[in-house]
């Protein structure tokens, strides 16, 4: 009993992790169609502020924690300006093979500029100890990444709910076109949405890097491609999809983990994959998937 | 050597390919795959090639090809670094027989298909040796076309047991394959009164991943030990809680816990197992190799108490290594790691060869180097590959830690080594 | 005392609206060819013509969200290279063909995203309230998603959405489109109140008979090209040419 409270507790901050990046992924889907692989650097640049941070010998956690989520913003407000804005109005394919390249870069240059191996940053550390519920062992990391996932789903569902760009970007998100011609800038939606996903990604870089405690050219790839399969489960472009994706996801996993006899261990992917593509078949679009337009346009 | 995330990856990308197209399908009916490889190769192509030739020829040179990863996923494992100080080294003494060292080198990233259209152009160059991306899927079709020339590949660092499997005659390794990295630290842990084992394994990292530990098993169980259990994880895996709470369940407290994966995901273990106060060894194997263990102690020296790895090369201070590394240092050419470092055993039994058969024919190199007893290399004393013929018989070090600082805790060539070939 | 009624008579005579030589472009494909048009402030101008005469390219390129060339000129200021924002924000807006409400919003937030170019936000406020006032029904579903609501509701709410940002010239896009005659006849009763009230209107329906009852001034557009243009009088009195057009007996 104890032991399935455990792994399910596990299980929680597993998904916790995979939606909030999730989430920074379908924010930029649901207004741009744009699968933004390039999220993982922006986690990554995070990263290595944290680094760069250390090396230069900044000791108060709470500056390092905002110079990182700072740089996280900054970083897909930029992506977006120089690699994403120009192909704003092609196919979604362009887009996503932009994203590809984007991260393929990005990935190299910390490689070539910084190293292809990993290097400690240990700043985060303190973030995580032990915590002992009578035979149920936790670590505070996960109980801060499970609550900074929660409040930023509840801040960003206040976000799209009471301000005037929040609603813009949910109406963005089934007829941009409309959301122009409302008079509100094109530009503002997007960069409100970059801005939003650099943030979530700025987050879980600190998360990650306090599980890690170091930094490597693949920092973020890795867990983008998890969110990336939860924002299909949840439903591209739905929020509530990608949470919903993300904590699947966390559940498969760790159930497979724990499930699966050791001999059928290596097919754990495979399980979860199986189990993926069941849900497809069952729904194709995702589980949430976000309402489509319909009707003319002009 | 450390195998790392390809297949976990490659596994990973099929699934953002299928599932990409069910998301896109919509949008574009051209084959998406296709497109997506081509846009990759592309990118790779352009943006990280990524060439240049180490050293200006003067007339009769050694010529060493290296269509290695100098971008890309595999990039930590070039050998690069080191080889290029070692023939630095060399050239500044006057070379070999007043021949100096030319080492071609080109980025591949992690492409195959690269490796091998540049191992064409440099045998055509007319290189004696060729070390390439240290996996088996490059290494075997490299080696296959360099048979045609003569030349061997001579890998820095590859503990790939598939390459011993005599698929290709023309291959030597500067290191000890996998099950005896595993056999080593396995010696060492018996010596400490480990009994009761956990192994962790992959499939992600092929063999090395997913057999390595079963190697040590193995030495342990012939040591009288008993393996507990086995576990699977992922490559990468940034989480253990559902592992350690499946050790904190096992009914025997385990004694060691054995895995061979990647930094910094191994950090995450022993951290995650001592939050969780589970109070045993961790062993793992060259994969551990890395600086960025060291700083698993930063909060806390002891940590790394019981962290113990076999590995190729013996890098605690004081080691021939860490002295090989300051002096590329000084001559402003930094060697960050086991890995790159290991170039410099390549080079130096390149020269041994060419001093001893006095020219630069390289099916004679390749038998020189097979025929001898002992040739000194740089990051230990010597090696010989008269008795394996496709690795290095060496020693194998076992590196652990004292107070936050790396110690050599053994440096022998293991007495029993698992079955593998 | 006169004072006042003679500026506002020069203001009528004035051009609210002026277009010249417009073209419209789908990729290379031409669909509009050159014509001018032009809509007095105050006034209401109806856009006829059949199915795929170029209503709604003509319209659009208004608020540049097609390709044209050629001049528009609103208050005197060209506005043909401007971004479609600051055409809104210059005081156009427009309830587009098909209605478009942001079905996943709301009413309110239908509305309060159609106030966004304000500043007067409590003002603005206010008018939400207003328009929920006049349409009770709208006001029952409040906090109901948009998609819910019928046909003739959503163009309620589509226009009430335009006139949000307080335009100066209205942009209606075949508002009776799809909907039963009781509704359409509440429709134009709208327009008839919001024309009354001197709002500038570029109406286009294929509706003639309702339309025509309401335009100042008429256009037909066919193929892209104007075939006729005149008061409804002049428009109703070539009766042939609009049945033959529009199948609408006029
Ligand atoms: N997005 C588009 N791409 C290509 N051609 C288009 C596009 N939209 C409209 N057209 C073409 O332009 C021409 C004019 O279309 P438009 O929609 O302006 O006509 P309309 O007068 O509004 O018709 P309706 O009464 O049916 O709404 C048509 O031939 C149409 O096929
Ligand atoms: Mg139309």
């Amino acid at each position: 009993m104890d032991y399935i409270v455990q792994q399910t507790l596990n299980a929680l901050s597993f998904g916790a992790e995979y939606a909030l990046i999730a989430l920074g992924l379908a924010i930029v889907f649901s207004i741009m169609n744009l699968v933004n692989f390039a999220h993982g650097e922006v986690i990554a640049i995070g990263g290595y502020t944290m680094m760069v941070m250390a090396t230069l010998a900044f000791k108060n956690p709470i500056i390092i924690i905002l110079g990182a989520v700072l740089a996280a913003i900054i970083m897909a407000l930029f992506l977006e300006r120089i690699a994403f804005r120009p192909v704003r109005y092609a196919d979604a394919t362009t887009g996503l093979l932009t994203a590809f390249g984007v991260s393929l870069i990005l990935q190299n240059l910390f490689l070539l500029l910084v190293s292809p191996r990993p290097i400690a940053v240990t700043s985060m550390y303190f973030l995580d100890w032990p915590i002992r519920l009578g035979p149920i062992q936790i670590s505070s990391l996960q109980i801060f990444e499970t609550l900074a996932t929660l409040i930023a789903i509840l801040l960003l569902v206040l976000f799209l709910k009471k301000s005037l760009l929040g609603i813009a970007m949910r109406a963005a998100s089934l007829d941009f076109e409309m959301v122009r011609l409302m008079g509100i800038r094109a530009n503002r939606v997007i960069a409100a949405a970059f801005a939003i996903s650099g943030l979530l990604a700025g987050i879980a870089a600190i998360f990650i890097i306090a599980r890690r405690g170091a930094v490597d050219p693949t920092l973020g790839f890795n867990p983008v491609l998890k969110a990336f399969v939860a924002c299909v489960v949840g439903g591209f472009g739905s929020l509530p999809g990608a949470v919903l994706g993300g904590f699947l996801l966390g559940a498969l996993e760790v159930g497979m983990l724990v499930l699966l006899p050791q001999s059928y261990g290596g097919m754990k992917d495979a399980f979860v994959f199986a189990i993926i593509a069941i849900i497809l078949v069952w729904r194709p679009e995702g589980i949430l998937s976000p309402p489509k337009e319909k009707g003319d346009k002009i | 050597m450390r195998y790392p995330m390809t297949q976990g990856l490659r596994k990973h990308i099929s699934g953002i390919n299928m599932t990409t197209i069910a998301i896109i399908k919509n949008y574009n009916k051209s084959n998406i795959r296709e497109k997506i490889m081509k846009q990759f190769l592309k990118n790779l192509s352009k943006i990280l090639f990524v060439s240049f030739i180490a050293f200006p020829a003067f007339g009769d040179t050694i010529k060493v090809g290296f269509p290695v990863p100098l971008t890309g996923e595999y990039a930590p494992y070039a050998e690069i670094q080191g080889a290029k100080c070692m023939a630095e080294i060399i050239n500044k003494n006057g070379g070999v027989n007043g021949k100096k060292f030319e080492l071609l080198v080109q980025d591949t990233g992690t492409d195959t298909q690269t490796a091998i259209s540049l191992t064409e152009k440099f045998l055509e160059q007319g290189v004696i040796a060729i070390g390439t991306i240290p996996f088996s899927d490059t290494m075997i079709p490299v080696a296959q076309i360099a048979a045609g020339y003569g030349v061997t590949i001579l890998q820095a660092q590859s503990t790939q047991v598939e390459m011993h499997t005599g698929i290709v005659d023309n291959f030597i390794s500067n290191v000890s394959p996998d099950p005896f990295t595993a056999a080593a630290a396995a010696e060492y842990a018996l010596s400490e009164g480990v009994k009761n084992v956990v192994l962790l394994t992959s499939d992600d990292g092929g063999s090395w991943s997913a057999k390595t530990p079963l190697w040590f098993g193995e030495a342990i169980e012939n040591g009288g030990g008993k393996v507990l259990s086995k576990m699977n994880f992922s490559i990468p895996t940034s989480d253990w809680s559902p592992q350690v709470a499946e050790m904190k369940k096992l009914s025997t407290t385990p004694d060691a816990v054995y895995i061979s994966s990647i930094m910094p995901d191994v950090g995450v273990l022993i951290r995650q197992m001592k939050a969780a106060g589970i109070d045993a060894w961790v062993f793992g194997s060259d994969g551990l190799d890395d600086p960025s263990l060291d700083s698993v102690a930063d909060s806390d020296k002891s940590i790394l108490d019981k962290v113990a790895f076999g590995t190729l090369a013996p890098s605690q201070p004081g080691s021939a290594m860490q002295a090989f590394q300051k002096e590329c240092k000084a001559m402003g050419m930094p060697v960050d790691g086991m890995f790159p470092a290991l170039g410099a055993d390549v080079i130096m039994a390149i020269a041994y060869a060419v001093e001893k058969t006095g020219g630069t024919d390289p099916e004679a190199i390749r038998k020189a180097l097979r025929d001898a007893d002992s040739i000194p290399v740089r990051t230990v004393e010597s090696v010989s590959f008269k008795k394996n013929k496709s690795h290095a018989e060496r020693t194998v070090p076992v590196i652990g830690f004292k107070d936050g600082v790396r110690v050599l805790l053994s440096n022998t060539i293991p007495s029993f080594v698992p079955s593998w070939k | 005392m006169t004072v006042v009624p003679l500026v506002l008579l020069s203001l009528q005579k004035t051009n609210m609206l002026e277009v010249k030589n417009l073209s419209v472009f789908y990729g290379r494909i031409k669909v509009v060819h050159s014509i001018d048009f032009s809509v007095k402030k105050g006034s209401c101008v109806a856009l006829l013509g059949p199915n795929g005469a170029g209503k709604t390219s003509t319209i659009s390129s208004i608020l540049g969200t097609v390709s044209s060339s050629g001049s528009i000129r609103f208050l005197d200021k060209d506005i043909s290279k401007m971004h479609t924002e600051e055409r809104v924000k210059l005081g156009i807006s427009i309830a587009p063909e098909g209605r478009r409400v942001f079905s996943n919003l709301s009413v309110f937030e239908n509305l309060f995203i159609g106030s966004a170019i304000r500043e007067d936000r409590k003002a603005a406020d206010e008018e939400i309230n207003a328009w929920l006032k006049t349409f009770p029904i709208l006001d029952e579903r409040r906090d109901q998603a948009a998609g819910t609501l019928s046909g003739g509701e959503q163009q309620m709410l589509t226009i009430a959405r335009a006139l949000m940002s307080r335009p100066k010239i209205l942009l209606l896009d075949e508002p009776s489109l799809g909907l039963a005659p009781r509704i359409t006849r509440q429709v134009f009763e709208l327009i008839q109140d919001l024309k009354a009230q001197g709002m500038t209107i570029l109406l286009v329906e294929q509706n003639a008979t309702e339309a025509l009852k309401l335009a100042d001034f008429s256009f037909i557009l066919n193929s892209g090209n104007v075939i006729a243009s005149g008061s409804s009088e002049e428009i109703l009195n070539k009766g042939d040419l609009m049945s033959s057009l529009t199948g609408v007996e006029a």
